[in-house]
């Protein structure tokens, strides 16, 4: 006999603890400094950081590549030197006058106007709509918003919808994680969101809309997005991979390697189809999923050609190596982000091999990019809203879930605890019961199994055993 | 080969709970099952047994033939009248209808009726022989009986008991292939479902689908098939590719680690070698387990087409058209038929059921526990509770055969009765 259920050993797996690719897991190469400070004073610099760090201080000197910062972190002061290529913006101090500080998630989204000029230019507009999916991907970015957002802009009639995307990576602690902690498994929880694309919008819309993302950050089960659309810009500081530890999960397993190598093929086979749904070359899932896979770039008239093995020619570039030996990504390379046993694309080859149509980093140049600067009229004055509230409902359900669970528990049988007392006591639990599993059936998708487990929350089937258990009681007692 | 070892543990719970709960008096389920439905079919028959489902006219009646128990499914056009025995109104959930005017349009000249049949989720568990079996007369109602029928098998499944599969393939070969135009639409078929899907010539996939991964093994340990047992499984697929025209080597790549490389020829031949070095292309690397993608699979001429949608599938079918037969439905990528309304409603309920098992189990337990520990004249409302849950329990097995040997162990409906049986006089005896 055979068990396979595939799906739903994924989705099990998908919530167990990421993989540091190679078994090493080291901070990212952006410094993370703790903040203390949440807007800048009068005078102060600001820097912006891709991972979504702000500094506040004093530029003190800055070169073509690099800034010197003095600054200051929970009542320290610090002197240091940051990359450009790591920071967002700078935003220098007359440019930022108190209060004025923002997340670094989507600088530009926040200042830059929502609407259109008017119609009555006599210019045709083309209606695009912008949706922002920040936050955890499988929490945050769920399949009801995102349905939401493409539901509201075919009511808006959008010729184009813009996904930015920008995924949190972070360990339980809330720390960026480098490009080499991966979780394939995460594609099974992505399977919920990408048929939106793939399937529910050439299915329901007449004239389906051109859909573009903008990564910022793709990891894990979030790198299925892009690779499901055509269209897609990268940001300087985007990455996207976090699929490397296929070739590991199972290599301490029990059993025999022929049946690992199918458990590997089955998942390499799901997100080599999603690769192919969004026409893009099946290869580059191997790159991105098999640490002794590798995969090289030519060029041709031009254009990339991407080839199995290392590089033949002085011209060609090595996207990623099989890890052996001394290809082995070394604890340096990794804490540099430089690793190439697995591929993480990167603004400059996803570029390079033409995966990324352009890097963008404002809000501005995509819409520049896309024509739609001066013909465009944005039309998703409702999405921040869809995902905000999504967000907010979440995160008000795991509040409610945890108080509720507390609740249920200080239910006490009031003096002088005869039967009426029993029966009210009762009452309240079945009340709290029924809360509990209402809050499960609404939020459920996007409630993080860590979250559940954590505290404890039980199963909406657990809470119908407690509920039955309790009218059983009611039914037994007797005044 | 087959594990008597369950991987959810409410179930075993209720082996225990078979095991100590008191085992009378044989009696009981018999009488509800004897409750008096009347079915009257134009062939003149009267039935009388227990009407155990009912989807848009189509009735599923539970009765006695010469003694012996058997479940039929009537089309609506084979009903004359029902009439309820009172017992039964619970279960009844849609008064008997006439078949939908869509379906009872006369075809087309010339023009072929379609219709699409979700296989999905775990072979053995969902995607089985017995919903095959239960569809099957309604697509024929709802096809009609003339010009070309196509009955397009949408297929989505991690894969899952291999037992099952047999099944399947004699339900589609046996029974599909000589009725319909029976072909594949790959949306995923791993595994058991690839294996399942192999006994159809006809495929196709959409461009996300994939296809192969068939290594048998033993649940959780992860041991691969090995020796003899492995040997049958070979050769069954074996005997699968020969009828349905594939070369053997193709499968033999998605179950062991055997290597394939593919050449086809100017005029159309596809030459498979089971090394990496003699074809063209090279399909699977030694120690690999083949799973193909949609663009592997047309280039070795393995699929005849990529599609998305059912006008793309239709095109790639060689067709101008065809007349998809059902409802346009919200959510859906193609006419809901009858036939895959009943398929939905049939996993919806296995997934509900499987998920809610333990709390069906557990609760009746615990009724039956509350049970003895009130006096006898207080008994009544905890074994009704206790009822109900044990009704629960049947009901998923009504629903779904598949549960009477993949959950509960029990090899057949009659092991499965006995056990309710006893349990029914358990009940009995509390109240006297």
């Amino acid at each position: 006999m055979q068990w396979n259920g595939l799906k739903k050993f994924g989705r099990a797996a998908a919530a167990g603890l990421l993989i540091a690719v190679g078994g090493v897991g080291l901070v990212n190469g952006v410094p993370v400094l703790a903040q203390g400070q949440t807007q800048a004073e009068p005078g102060q610099d600001m820097l912006i950081f891709a991972n979504g760090t702000v500094m506040y201080g004093k530029i003190v000197s800055e070169t073509a590549s690099s800034i010197r910062f003095k600054g200051k972190s929970h009542g320290l002061e610090f002197e240091t030197e940051y990359q450009k290529a790591n920071i967002l913006e700078i935003k220098r101090a007359k440019d930022a006058p108190a209060g004025e500080a923002k997340p670094a998630a989507a600088p530009a989204a926040k200042n830059s106007p929502r609407t259109a000029p008017p119609d009555d230019d006599g210019i045709q507009r083309r209606p695009y709509y912008w949706i922002t999916l920040n936050g955890g991907f499988g929490t945050d970015i769920s399949q009801t918003p995102i349905r939401q957002a493409i539901k509201d802009a075919k009511e808006q009639k959008a010729e184009v919808i813009i996904i930015e995307l920008d995924a949190s990576w972070k360990d339980e602690m809330g720390e960026e994680l480098p490009d080499d902690t991966a979780n394939f498994n995460q594609i099974f929880r992505a399977e919920d969101i990408v048929p939106i694309i793939v399937e529910e919008v050439p299915r329901d819309w007449e004239n389906p809309p051109k859909i573009v993302v903008w990564v910022k950050q793709a990891m894990g089960g979030a790198a299925l997005m892009p690779l499901v659309v055509k269209d897609i810009y990268f940001s300087s500081n985007a990455r996207m991979g976090g699929l490397g530890d296929l070739s590991l999960m199972f290599a301490r397993a029990q059993g025999d390697k022929v049946v690992h190598e199918k458990l590997m093929s089955a998942r390499l086979g799901h997100a080599q189809g999603w690769a192919i749904a969004g026409g893009h070359d099946p290869r580059l899932v191997d790159a991105l999923a098999l640490i002794p896979y590798t995969l090289s770039v030519t060029f041709e008239n031009g254009e990339p050609v991407l080839y199995e093995g290392m590089p033949r020619t002085a011209g060609d570039e090595l996207l990623t190596d099989d890890g052996r030996g001394e290809n082995f990504d070394t604890v340096e390379q990794r804490v540099r982000g430089e690793t190439n046993d697995v591929l993480t694309l990167n603004a400059r080859t996803a570029r390079l091999i033409n995966f990324s149509k352009g890097t963008i980093d404002t809000r501005e140049q995509l819409l520049r990019e896309l024509n739609l600067d001066r013909v465009g009229k944005d039309v998703s004055n409702r999405s921040e809203r869809i995902l905000s509230d999504w967000s907010r409902g979440l995160e008000n359900a795991q509040r409610q879930l945890r108080r509720l669970l507390e609740d249920f528990a200080e239910v006490r049988v009031m003096p002088p605890g005869d039967f009426s007392e029993r029966t009210k006591a009762r009452g309240q639990r079945l009340r709290i019961i029924e809360q509990m599993i209402g809050l499960l059936r609404r939020w459920g998708e996007g409630l993080d199994p860590y979250f559940l487990y954590g505290y404890g929350i039980p199963s909406e089937e657990d809470l119908n055993i407690m509920r039955e258990t309790i009218k059983l009681e009611q039914l037994k007692d007797r005044k | 080969m087959f594990t008597t070892k369950t991987k959810n543990p409410a179930v075993r719970g209720l082996r225990v709970l078979a095991a100590c709960l008191v085992l009378a008096v044989v009696g009981g389920l018999a009488d509800t099952a004897s409750a008096a439905d009347v079915l009257k079919l134009k062939d003149g028959r009267t039935l009388e047994g227990e009407i155990i489902r009912e989807v848009d006219g189509y009735i599923w009646l539970k009765y006695k033939l010469g003694g012996l128990e058997q479940e039929t499914m009537f089309t609506p056009s084979e009903i004359v009248s029902v009439e309820r025995g009172a017992e039964s109104a619970a279960a009844n959930t849609e008064p008997v209808q006439k078949v939908d005017e869509q379906a009872a349009k006369p075809a087309r000249p010339g023009v072929p009726r379609g219709a699409v049949l979700t296989m999905e989720e775990m072979v053995g568990q969902y995607m089985t022989a017995y919903a095959l079996q239960q569809a099957r007369p309604m697509l024929e109602e709802e096809l009609g009986s003339e010009g070309e029928r196509i009955v397009v098998l949408r297929v989505k499944s991690g894969g899952g008991y291999t037992l099952e599969v047999q099944k399947l393939l004699d339900e589609i070969h046996f029974n599909y292939k000589p009725r319909f135009h029976t072909v594949g639409w790959i949306d995923s078929a791993i595994s058991a479902a690839a294996m399942t899907s192999h006994i159809l010539e006809e495929i196709y996939f959409t461009p996300q689908g994939n296809y192969g991964a068939c290594t048998e093994f033993m649940g959780a340990s992860y041991i691969a098939s090995k020796g003899r047992s492995l040997e049958e499984r070979l050769h069954q697929m074996e005997k699968v590719s020969a009828l349905s025209g594939y070369d053997y080597r193709l499968m033999r790549s998605m179950q062991i680690d055997d290597p394939l490389s593919v050449t086809v020829t100017p005029d159309g031949r596809v030459d498979y070698y089971q090394d990496e070095e003699s074809g063209d292309i090279l399909v699977n690397r030694k120690g690999k387990i083949l799973t193909l993608n949609a663009v592997t699979a047309e280039k070795i001429r393995f699929s005849r087409g990529t599609a998305a949608t059912l006008p793309e599938l239709t095109k790639a079918m060689g067709y101008k058209e065809i007349d998809w037969i059902g409802k346009d439905e919200p959510g859906v990528l193609w006419p809901v038929t009858k036939a895959e309304r009943w398929t939905q409603q049939y996993r919806q309920k296995t997934a509900e059921d499987e998920r809610r098992l333990g709390e069906y189990i557990t609760n009746y337990q615990q009724q039956v526990a509350a049970a003895t520990q009130v006096p006898r004249d207080q008994r009544g409302a905890f074994v009704n509770r206790a009822r109900a849950s044990l009704s629960r329990i049947v009901s998923m097995t009504r629903n779904n055969p598949a549960f009477l040997y993949f959950t509960f162990n029990m090899p057949t409906r009659e092991d499965f009765d006995e056990w309710i049986e006893d349990q029914e006089q358990f009940l009995r005896d509390l109240m006297r």
